[in-house]
């Protein structure tokens, strides 16, 4: 992002006046509505015809290139097809040893360890064959990403202009549900585990573009002055001094795309990849057999931490420096590799004359589901009064005006009274008071926030002409991040507003919004806690690590049983997925203050509540910024999860249009969620800059 | 091809016509050496249907390959070839952009599985008891449906709906009959079926849009109820029916579900894709199928058993698709 578009956050008397224009439009266009609706607000699907043009588009692209992708997609059939093979016919005693040794080697006994407790889980509950095809689907999928991303990276590195081209390119492929071009990768691909690999890497590609042009970008001038001195060509420059160079920030980029092809595994197996661990996911869930599918999942999870931590652990040692050459012959050279060799084979002749080394018998199968369904039933049956006041108080009190407002929520059943106007009249008191101590704390700006959210909870966000949300958003985005941005904002809404998809994405920002204002406030409180203490953030970084990569599909079940379907169930599968990074980079940022402040803060007597609230916590503010920010993107990516099971807004017409055998509609849709995505991470990136800028913590 | 491998090969077609005694030597089956591939899904429903056709293919000499697909995605499958056999697509849930495809010719319809899907509204025990008569009329719901109500939908009754994308007309039966519900489409199957154990665990009453044969039924109990008899142009005229100013003021049509095909497999498989088309599943068949697998039994060998107890039945199908 150019620095030089960034306002500067003390700009005074202009900024009040924008604002104060853009808030007097709000009254102004809610009043005017109510005689001029046509204008004011749109009703569904009341747009240019967007999606037609996609369609057209599509099925003439289909029709010239249809050959092209066919070919691509036996090329990519035949490795699959070949892995599949090969990971089915190893006897599964051989695969646990060598991968055991493996994460010992890579990550200590710990790591061994836990990678032969992991593979022994999948062995016993009867799982093994079906990871095969998953770890085969991965092993094609993970290059295609990785190679993909280390592309792209270094072109966007080399050249500015192909990195204005590749940054949005990278921002759709992330924030574009794969749900919305699933018709036309079947038609160009053709139905086979195929569709699923490309998908995969799609989605899992950009992590590691972004991870590569990041590193590049930070490499130290000297490095390279001292290797044009000596007189690299410029391959050699990238191969051998650049990307070694950039090497760590790579490593993370690596992480998150392996997990994030493992979290496209039930997608793909929607797509046709074959019995393995996501369609065992998908068959379990739609019989509603929770055990079962957490199970299930949860050899998934197993599978994404294994790769996840040999990974790490070989970088890690990569990074060390060679030890002695030994010498000797082979076996005298390399004891650890041989013996585990030798023991493979040994394992592979024993397989062959005791089957059950071969393939687990189904009659030795330990799948314990019983204790996990009954668990729930436990809560189901026992505390219905429970779960069925928090999901109608959050529904009354919370949700619910959020999205059509006060006005419509209030009545004797949900509130216990109807809304009088002295009521009205108490609701604008409180409300003003409410500002002007937001005034008070936080200045002109923090008062405005709390009047726009005093408005919209009376109105509901799905009830408010689309001026009064659109106008706001867009000065927003402009004085926070400059006239691009706010450029970028104005035609992301405008987009809504034409596609005839504006009430649908409220729809999407209203629970997005409520599951994110959730997560923000127990994800600052459990990263805040885990910043404090060690044992907290051992324990919260596991449960971390499995809401990652287990896939979510399992959490609807138990949701819905407990609170019904509808959008408090949708809400809270939202948040469990959602809640992650902000944890994280609350803690991440709490941590790295700067640990003279926290001294400076302690000589000068700060309590421990002082010092957390007036220093820890403002300092590490950017850095919860940019955690609520990736809150924000994995919120919008679950809508389309949460459709199964019955919210509306923009992930339903993305299932829509799949059960229609379409593209346009579905595509459109996922566009409006994109800009949305897009839209906020431009702003709140930009905040977040300014804030370190302003602390001096970052200059450029 | 080595001479050994003709050797074996020829020996090997002796030996099958030799011990079929029915079919074998009317008709050169298998036509081609190539697997016919069947789509599965992960209903055990479907399951069990599409391996009966496997079994039944093979028993008349093809080699069967079973391929996993999901239930949009095969159709596209079965238009390029990778899928050559699919079974079970109901009429109510497949949209226009994928009978687009059977239209043009791309997919075969090879006719019905031998059975209609029943779609309509079932009550759960605690739903009638709640509301006593309804499984004879739903006119009762106008003095019980608070029974029915949940936050979102309260005073109204709510009746749990078909996700969207099924295609549901429920609003408009609704308004139609004047009834105090409000559709909440369910998002999936899983999460229709999630309820149903959730209220049958709380004692809950529950309204639901669901269908039959499915294997729920056979755990749980769940009742028609007496909406309005459908009858030929319910949902075209509003003057038939209980209001006579309104479409869909009756129960839903019972669905089509019908089988498809990849349009080579005629040529490549005459006979094979006869036996498709002969095909003759009842819902006795699934009712009794999911009764025995909720009760432990294995599926593989259930199909065995059915294959034991029905010979007649497959039999004849291979009969007629020999002698069309």
């Amino acid at each position: 992002m150019d620095g030089a578009g960034v306002v500067p956050s003390r700009g005074g008397r202009k900024d009040l006046v924008v604002w104060a224009v853009t808030f007097a439009l709000i009254p102004a266009s809610i009043v005017l509505a109510a005689d001029h609706a046509w204008l004011l607000r749109i009703e569904e699907g009341a747009g240019l015809p967007i999606p037609w043009l996609f369609d057209t588009v599509m099925d003439w692209f289909t029709g010239i290139f249809k050959p092209v992708f066919r070919a691509v997609s036996w090329l990519v059939e035949q490795p699959l097809y070949g892995l599949r093979a090969a990971y089915g016919w190893l006897p599964w005693p051989v695969v646990l040893i060598a991968v055991s040794t493996l994460g010992w080697v890579a990550g200590g006994r710990g790591l061994g360890a836990f990678c032969g407790l992991g593979l022994a889980y999948i062995v016993v509950t009867g799982y093994w064959d079906e990871a095969a095809l998953t770890l085969a689907l991965v092993t094609v999928a993970l290059p295609l990403a990785l190679g993909g991303g280390l592309l792209l990276g270094v072109g966007g590195h080399r050249n500015a202009n192909l990195r204005r081209l590749i940054e949005p390119l990278l921002d759709f492929m992330q924030t574009i549900p794969t749900f919305a071009y699933l018709v036309p990768c079947l038609v160009l691909f053709g139905f086979g585990p195929t569709v699923g690999v490309i998908a995969s890497a799609t989605f899992a590609l950009p992590p590691m573009a972004r991870a590569v042009m990041l590193g590049l970008g930070r490499i130290p001038g000297e490095v390279v002055e001292s290797a044009v001195m000596a007189g690299v060509n410029g391959r050699q420059m990238l191969w051998l001094v650049k990307l070694p160079a950039a090497m760590p920030t790579i490593i993370l980029g690596i992480n998150q795309t392996i997990l994030a092809t493992l979290s496209m595994v039930v997608i793909a197996a929607v797509l046709g990849s074959g019995e393995d661990l996501g369609w065992e996911v998908l068959a379990t869930m739609r019989q509603a057999k929770f055990g079962e599918s957490l199970l299930t999942g949860l050899a998934i999870v197993f599978v994404a931490m294994m790769m996840d931590r040999i990974t790490q652990g070989l970088a890690r040692r990569s990074g060390r420096p060679p030890g002695a050459p030994r010498t000797g012959w082979f076996g005298h050279r390399y004891p650890v590799l041989t013996t585990v060799v030798l023991a493979c084979l040994a394992t592979l002749a024993l397989s062959l004359l005791m089957p059950p080394l071969r393939s687990w018998p189904q009659a030795w199968v330990v799948l314990p589901h019983e204790p996990l369904d009954a668990a729930i039933t436990w809560i189901n049956t026992h505390y219905p009064e429970v779960t069925d006041s928090i999901r109608n108080w959050t529904l009354f009190y919370f949700m619910l005006p959020l999205k059509i407002g006060l006005d419509q929520v209030v009545s004797p059943f949900s509130w216990g009274f109807a809304l009088t106007p002295p009521l009205i009249g108490g609701y604008a008191i409180l409300v003003t008071a409410l500002a002007a101590l937001a005034a008070r704390l936080a200045g002109w700006r923090g008062a405005l926030a709390v009047v726009f959210a005093g408005i919209v909870y009376y109105f509901g966000l799905t009830e408010l002409p689309w001026p009064a949300v659109l106008v706001p958003a867009a000065v927003l985005a402009w004085r926070v991040g400059g006239w691009r941005i706010g450029l970028f904002a104005l035609l992301a809404l405008a987009f809504m507003l034409a596609s005839g998809f504006w009430l649908r994405s409220m729809l999407s920002v209203y629970l997005c919004g409520s599951a994110v204002a959730i997560c923000i406030v127990v994800g600052v409180s459990l990263g805040t806690w885990a910043a404090l203490s060690a044992r907290v953030s051992t324990l919260l970084r596991t449960v971390n690590d499995t809401l990652q990569s287990i896939p979510l599909f399992v959490f609807l079940i138990p949701v819905v049983v407990l609170f019904k379907v509808g959008e408090f169930a949708g809400l809270l599968a939202v948040v469990m997925y959602a809640i992650v990074p902000c944890i994280r980079y609350t803690e991440h940022g709490i941590r790295q203050v700067d640990p003279s402040a926290v001294e400076a803060a302690q000589v000068m007597g700060c309590t421990r509540l002082q010092l957390l609230v007036r220093v820890q916590l403002p300092l590490a503010l950017p850095e919860i910024m940019l955690g609520i920010n990736q809150t924000v993107l994995f919120g919008l990516a679950m809508l389309v999860v949460t459709a199964l099971v019955g919210t509306k807004g923009l992930g339903q017409i993305i299932y829509q249009s799949l059960a229609n055998g379409g593209f346009g509609e579905g595509i459109t849709a996922a566009l409006c969620m994109a800009f949305i995505a897009m839209t906020a991470d431009r702003v709140i990136q930009a905040w977040s800059l300014r804030k370190k800028r302003e602390y001096g913590l970052e200059t450029d | 091809m080595s001479w050994n491998h003709l050797k074996r090969f020829g020996a090997g077609a002796v030996l099958a016509v030799a011990i079929s005694p029915v079919w074998g030597a009317v008709a050169d089956v298998p036509e081609s050496q190539e697997p016919i591939k069947i789509a599965v899904q992960e209903a055990a429903g479907q399951y069990f249907n599409a391996h009966i056709l496997g079994r039944v293919l093979e028993e008349a000499g093809y080699t069967v390959e079973y391929i996993s697909a999901g239930y949009y995605p095969q159709v596209q499958g079965v238009a390029d070839g990778d899928i050559h056999m699919a079974l079970g697509l109901w009429s109510s849930n497949i949209g226009e952009g994928w009978m687009e495809l059977f239209d043009s010719g791309e997919v075969l319809d090879a006719g019905e599985i031998g059975y209609m899907g029943v779609e309509t509204w079932y009550a759960n025990d605690a739903a009638l008891a709640a509301c006593p008569g309804i499984e004879n009329d739903i006119m009762v719901l106008n003095d019980c449906a608070q029974a029915l109500a949940t936050a979102e939908t309260f005073p109204k009754g709510r009746l749990l709906d078909y996700p969207i994308e099924w295609g549901t007309t429920n609003e408009l039966r609704i308004v139609a009959l004047d009834l105090p519900l409000v559709s909440q489409p369910a998002g999936s199957e899983g999460a229709l079926v999630a309820e149903i154990k959730s209220a049958e665990e709380r004692g809950e009453p529950l309204l639901i849009q669901f269908w039959s044969p499915h294997g729920i039924m056979a755990d749980h109990n769940l009742t028609e109820v007496g909406l309005p008899e459908y009858f030929d142009g319910c949902y075209e005229d509003p003057a038939g029916g209980v209001n006579p100013d309104a479409t869909y003021d009756c129960d839903w049509s019972a669905a089509r579900i019908w089988n498809t095909a990849w349009p080579g497999t005629p040529d490549q498989w005459p006979v094979g894709y006869r036996i498709l088309q002969n095909i003759d599943m009842q819902p006795q068949d699934q009712i009794e199928m999911e009764d025995a697998i909720s009760k432990g039994a294995d599926m593989d060998a259930y199909i065995e058993q059915w294959l034991a107890d029905n010979q007649d039945r497959w039999q004849g199908w291979i009969a007629v698709a020999q002698n069309p």
